[in-house]
């Protein structure tokens, strides 16, 4: 520039040159690309018309549309054009059709299924005997095998008479109407997650998960997909090989011969060594382990029996548990579910209560199942620290934020959480909501005083994240609210 | 002929409804520009493909949130420049010193083009080729790469400077 400054014609002669240059250039984008973007967007666009025809129909379902001569979109019609593109889009039909089939099923079978036929891990089980049987058949019959464990019902009835039972219970009725929900809870997450959260964590993250999806689960096997997939292995049969093996133990020791439990009651009043269930229990961890369809009922009923129970188990007891119940959530879940089970993992026992890792308090505490729920939470809260109760309502405002659930973000919220705070992730709610595209949750968040500033733990501000989505509309709503 | 003339946002809008043909007409429209600014930046032809492909992806599965988008082309240089940046850094940070600055495979009549545009200072080049491949204005070029529109009109200046002295040199 200290040369002789060029004028406004030289340097447009320069963009002319340039864009002489540029003619010749024979440089192009692969076609692939044009494939690949093209294929993709027709395939967008179908799935977008489906999900229209689908909301136009009214189909309350949440399971997976399918697709029917009448559903396939305008969109579809006009990509036969092409031979390909109509390829791409009944692929894509297809593959959801054989998940809506594969899927249902699980929904619909794993009750009757369970109740119809004792399940194998009960097989492997010795010491679990049916409630009904202890009742009546009294301490003779802890060697007969039943199939209790795996039907809900039975496992829910089956707490109350082993502590009725058991002599040094101060947990009679009311233990048993307190035990009962909280097998049941393996069908319906919702009492789980209300009337034990600690021992649902503790022992099986299958009703961990179901604990964080709590409210909408509750009412329907769906959820747990929503929520989590944790859940969905909870409930449903064959998926539940980890939630199974998880629950086995808790089944197992819920429905234990009337001398584990007598003892395992023990404990709850003070009175007898837990020695005994403890050893049992463990055994039957271990056991139970590989044991496949089992119901996962039992395992809230440990927990709440954990729960109510704070003494003797040894830390090697909860380290096999939380293995155990770690490597059975990613089990089953092992291709795409092992993210949203691990976060709900994560995120569920700070819903509930911290003491969920101690699973060993459900082998110790087996018989304790009995113990009423309303017991369990008083029991759970010592442990609860500012700090952790901190940490757990921020986890549970990231996946409220994550999944985009309004309610349990509202929820969330008006437990006056910080909202620019970290999860145990080290990720925000704002960039959460952001990278899953939820723009009334980043509304909120926003409307609630997050800072469209704040970056998580990896440095990725929210402006960020809403730019590399590419989604403008969240775009606009940071830079209204203030982003620098 | 009246489709070609239909513009950017409206397309954008027919395709949000579920018409494909209108992402073809769009796609067509932009490829060559943003796929150029693309390559030019990167020095990468196959880099520079898969960044094409991801920004149109992201285009397509957002279509129905740039509904709202007032300037589709600004909206797409945007995604352009992030996603480049993040490669970029990336690329920076894992790849060999060596292979960083690798140029792309020489075109004979563009290559005295492309080397000139590739000896520019990054800040001028992203500006120059925003401008020119992108037809964006300066305030939009500012908006894009966080700057101000005082500093973009320096960082053109200085480009269309230094590429007409290369280019006088090398032609």
């Amino acid at each position: 520039m200290s040369k002789e400054s060029p004028t406004q014609d030289q340097l447009s002669e320069v963009d002319d040159l340039y864009r002489r240059l540029s003619a010749l250039d024979t440089g192009r984008p692969g076609e692939w690309v044009r494939r690949k973007v093209q294929a993709y967007a027709a395939q967008q666009a179908a799935e977008r018309a489906l999900r229209a025809s689908a909301k136009a129909k009214g189909s309350s379902s949440s399971e997976a549309p399918r697709p029917t001569a009448a559903t396939i979109p305008a969109a579809v019609e006009q990509t036969a054009k092409k031979p390909w593109l109509a390829a791409v889009a009944v692929g894509a039909i297809a593959a959801v059709a054989l998940v809506g089939f594969l899927v249902v099923p699980h929904f619909m079978a794993p009750r009757d299924t369970r109740e119809a036929a004792p399940s194998p891990a009960a097989v492997s089980q010795p010491e679990t005997v049916t409630p009904a049987v202890a009742q009546a058949a009294a301490p003779d019959s802890s060697e007969s095998v039943s199939p209790s464990p795996a039907s809900p019902s039975l496992q829910s009835s089956a707490p109350a008479p082993a502590t009725s039972s058991a002599p040094a219970s101060a947990t009679s009725p009311a233990p048993a109407s307190a035990a009962t929900p909280a097998p049941a809870s393996a069908a319906t997450p919702a009492p789980a997650s209300a009337t034990s959260p600690a021992p649902a964590s503790a022992t099986s993250p299958a009703p961990a998960s179901a604990a964080s999806s709590a409210p909408a689960s509750a009412t329907s096997p769906a959820p747990a997909s929503a929520a989590s997939s944790a859940p969905a292995s909870a409930t449903s049969h064959a998926p539940a090989r980890a939630a199974s093996s998880v629950s086995v133990p808790a089944a197992s020791s819920a429905a234990t011969s009337p001398s584990a439990s007598a003892a395992s009651h023990a404990p709850a009043s003070a009175t007898s060594p837990a020695s005994v269930p403890q050893s049992r229990a463990t055994t039957s961890l271990t056991q139970t382990r590989d044991v496949p369809g089992t119901s996962v009922a039992p395992a809230p009923a440990v927990a709440s029996g954990s729960a109510g129970k704070p003494p003797a188990q040894s830390p090697t007891q909860g380290r096999v548990a939380r293995q155990n119940a770690g490597a059975l959530h990613s089990a089953p879940n092992a291709s795409g579910r092992a993210e949203t089970t691990t976060q709900a993992a994560r995120s569920t026992p700070p819903a509930d209560s911290e003491p969920a890792p101690q699973t060993p308090p459900a082998s110790s505490t087996d018989t304790q199942v009995a113990s009423p729920p309303e017991a369990t939470p008083s029991a759970t809260q010592p442990a609860r620290t500012p700090a952790t109760a901190a940490a757990n309502s921020s986890d549970e405002l990231c996946l409220a934020a994550k999944s985009g659930d309004i309610r349990g973000l509202e929820a969330a919220l008006a437990s006056n959480v910080d909202v620019n705070a970290l999860d145990t992730n080290g990720q925000t709610a704002l960039v959460l909501a952001i990278q899953n595209n939820h723009v009334d949750i980043v509304r909120a968040l926003l409307a609630h005083g997050a800072n469209p500033n704040t970056a998580n733990s990896r440095g990725l501000t929210p402006v960020r994240a809403a730019r590399i989505r590419g989604n403008f509309a969240i775009v606009t709503a940071l830079e209204r609210n203030g982003r620098h | 002929m009246t489709n070609t003339e239909e513009n950017d946002e409206d397309l954008l809008g027919r395709y949000a409804r579920g018409d494909a043909a209108a992402f073809d007409q769009l796609y067509r429209r932009h490829e060559l520009r943003v796929w150029r600014y693309l390559e030019r930046n990167v020095r990468n032809q196959a880099a520079s493909d898969d960044l094409l492909q991801e920004i149109w992806f992201a285009v397509a599965r957002n279509a129905a949130s740039l509904e709202s988008v007032t300037r589709f082309k600004t909206h797409l240089f945007t995604l352009a420049h992030d996603r480049m940046t993040d490669s970029l850094r990336a690329r920076a940070t894992n790849a060999s010193p060596a292979a960083a600055g690798r140029p792309a495979v020489p075109r004979d009549p563009a290559n005295v083009l492309a080397q000139a545009i590739g000896q520019l200072p990054g800040e001028q080049r992203e500006a120059y080729l925003l401008q020119i491949e992108g037809q964006l204005s300066v305030g939009d070029i500012a908006e894009i790469t966080q700057s101000t529109v005082d500093t973009v009109q320096r960082r053109l200046h200085l480009a269309r400077l230094k590429l007409q002295e290369l280019l006088n040199e090398k032609t």
